[in-house]
């Protein structure tokens, strides 16, 4: 099958700075990717450019071989950094919401994860605490069968045990024609679920490899790898 | 898809109309039936007065609440953090316009209409219907004598410009709010920017075409031929125009110039 | 089953020797059904596909074996866990001779000082 993520020659500026120059990238299917880079080094420009969010200002991005747009968005499941769900609709009713407008979702694996939390769909999201609602975003975009998803900081503000939880659910998700991009600091917690990782730096490519390879290349972790290569 | 996203967008504003729209009726009502009970006398006279007062003002309220709400409702959507979800959902970024301005054009009438059958239950007495259409049909003659015959075109094009301005209004207040979002920070006060900006330029437009207008036609602006036939047509055709205007710039902003926080 | 893992080195070759010491200290034991691949990534929380490289080394090493329709099994094969489990030994001890000679002991010192030792604690 061909490859699920293709930058050639990616370039986005905002007014005078550039976020990300001349990427060029390409993923292939069935991998966990982890992006990583501080704050402002472009993965979230990145991410954006993914799901059409952004327009590039040169060069292209195609998500199996579609430029982003509608075909894109049906097979890209995207989960922000930030609570996207209206406050004033219950749980089920996003899982409507979601089932609704993507034939890939699975109702019966969101009530199903629902459960194993042991959250009520019928709660108002108003009166969900911040990490319950991210909980039940993650329950989301997991439920549907797409061919790439982007987490964006899946596992920043939640507890360890959350935390164990969203890793557990990427991995039992995991199957061999869908990837997962995972951008976030928490390195030390993700390389072990990480095929590959990609080093953004000052919105260039720095590098992209396997982590068997960097372990074994350069002997250390990914997150030592990555003080080195981001020291301040 | 557009059918889904009116559905939801419905969804979402039907809890927060529908309340007041009951208040509405629930008011008409009681005003209804304080006004045809005579036992307020005396000190008790300020009870009718009060009930009727507060039917008054919820008319008022459910009308700018309408309004206020739906433009709230599309700013929220659209680019607060929602906008995360409905932009990455798989839809053309049109059908998202297309969908909020059809529930608000619907909801803008419906409020209309529910203001006019709460009038009538608050109001209305057997003869009503026959008096108001008695009335209506005097004042259309009144019309016609004073227009030449052109009276009932002059009331068609005056309905229709009213209709198409309710249009051009919402379409003007979704392409300030896109352009608002195009600003990293203080993005109400830049929306509410543009719109003053679009208001003040349609006004300096608008005072140049009256004016040019009434050099051309000096007396004849008065002539209810000249009025009829040209100018309420050539004011509709403007609006039209704009609401083009205000449609394709909306829709590129949201989909090349997407600026989510 | 309790994996440890390090993050200095290659998840699968760490996963290779966890499995083997499960296999050798009877936690998985011969003839046993494994987990699917996902199941045991699961819980080791580490990525399938590093799973599957580490199942299908430990396969080519004949530990473990597939049957296409039931799934993976460890071998049944006694002979050839024993004999993992004399090379698992052979570098343990190999490895704590190296140690002990760090600390400045030659093999036959240490070879007593571990008589000593076992005589005293484990009687």
């Amino acid at each position: 099958m061909s490859a699920i993520l293709e930058c050639k020659s990616l370039t986005k500026m905002y007014s005078n700075v550039t976020a990300l120059k001349d990427i060029n990238l390409t993923l292939g299917r069935g991998r966990i990717v982890g992006l990583l880079g501080p704050n402002g080094s472009g993965k979230t420009t990145l991410i954006k450019l993914i799901n059409g969010l952004l327009v590039p200002n040169s060069g292209t991005i195609t998500i199996n071989g579609h430029q982003p747009g509608i075909e894109s968005k049906k097979i890209v499941s995207y989960l922000p950094e930030r609570t996207y769900l209206p406050d004033w609709m219950r749980v089920d009713d996003t899982i409507d919401f979601f089932s609704d407008f993507y034939q890939d979702f699975d109702k019966k694996k969101a009530y199903e994860m629902l459960e194993r939390l042991h959250l009520n769909s019928k709660a108002k999201l108003k009166s969900l605490s911040k990490g319950t609602k991210e909980k039940v975003q993650l329950i989301l975009v997991m439920s549907r069968e797409a061919d790439l998803y982007c987490l964006d900081e899946p596992i920043g503000g939640v507890d360890p045990a959350a935390r164990d939880y969203i890793l557990n659910t990427i991995i039992t998700n995991y199957n061999e024609n869908a990837t997962v991009i995972i951008s976030t600091h928490l390195i030390a917690d993700i390389e072990k679920v990480l095929d590959e990782v990609i080093f953004i730096k000052d919105g260039l490519l720095n590098m992209h490899a396997s982590v068997d390879d960097i372990r074994s290349k350069e002997g250390k972790s990914i997150d030592s790898l990555f003080r080195e290569v981001f020291r301040c | 898809m557009l059918s889904k996203l009116i559905k939801h967008e419905f969804r979402a504003t039907f809890r927060l109309l529908i309340p007041l729209f009951i208040l509405l009726f629930i008011l008409s009502i009681v005003d209804r039936i304080v006004l045809s009970l005579d036992i307020f006398h005396g000190v008790l006279e300020i009870i009718p007065i009060l009930i009727t007062f507060a039917f008054v003002i919820s008319i008022a309220t459910v009308i700018i609440a309408t309004f206020i709400l739906m433009i709230m409702r599309f700013y929220k959507n659209l680019t607060s953090d929602e906008g995360y979800l409905m932009f990455t959902l798989p839809v053309h970024t049109r059908q998202l316009i297309h969908s909020k301005f059809l529930v608000f054009f619907t909801w803008t009438i419906a409020c209309i209409l529910a203001v006019i059958a709460a009038l009538l239950i608050a109001l209305a007495r057997p003869e009503s219907i026959s008096e108001l259409w008695n009335s209506f049909k005097q004042v259309l003659k009144g019309l016609n004598n004073a227009m030449e015959g052109y009276g009932t075109l002059f009331i068609v094009e005056t309905i229709v410009l009213i209709l198409v301005n309710i249009i051009y209004q919402i379409l003007a207040i979704y392409t300030s709010i896109a352009i608002g979002q195009l600003f990293n920070g203080h993005r109400l006060i830049a929306s509410f920017g543009a719109y003053i900006c679009i208001y003040l330029a349609m006004q300096v437009i608008m005072t140049i075409f009256i004016f040019t207008v009434s050099l051309v036609f000096k007396n004849d602006i008065s002539n209810p031929k000249i009025i009829a036939q040209l100018l309420f047509p050539f004011i509709t055709l403007f609006n039209l125009v704009m609401i083009c205007v205000y449609y394709f710039t909306t829709n590129y902003i949201f989909t090349k110039r997407l600026n989510l926080e | 089953m309790e994996w440890d893992l390090d993050s200095d080195r290659p998840v699968y070759i760490q996963l290779i020797e966890q499995i083997q010491a499960g296999i050798i200290s009877g936690y998985f034991k011969p003839g046993d059904k494994l987990p699917s691949v996902r199941d045991l990534a699961a819980d080791a929380t580490v990525n399938p596909n590093t799973m599957q490289k580490a199942l299908s080394e430990l396969e080519r090493t004949g530990l473990i074996y597939t049957n296409r329709t039931s799934g993976r099994f460890i071998t049944s094969d006694e002979t050839l866990i024993k004999k993992l489990k004399a090379e698992s030994t052979k570098d343990i001890i190999l490895e704590f001779l190296d140690k002990m000679k760090q600390l400045g002991f030659e093999p036959s010192e240490s070879l007593e000082l571990t008589k000593d030792i076992v005589k005293k604690m484990y009687k």
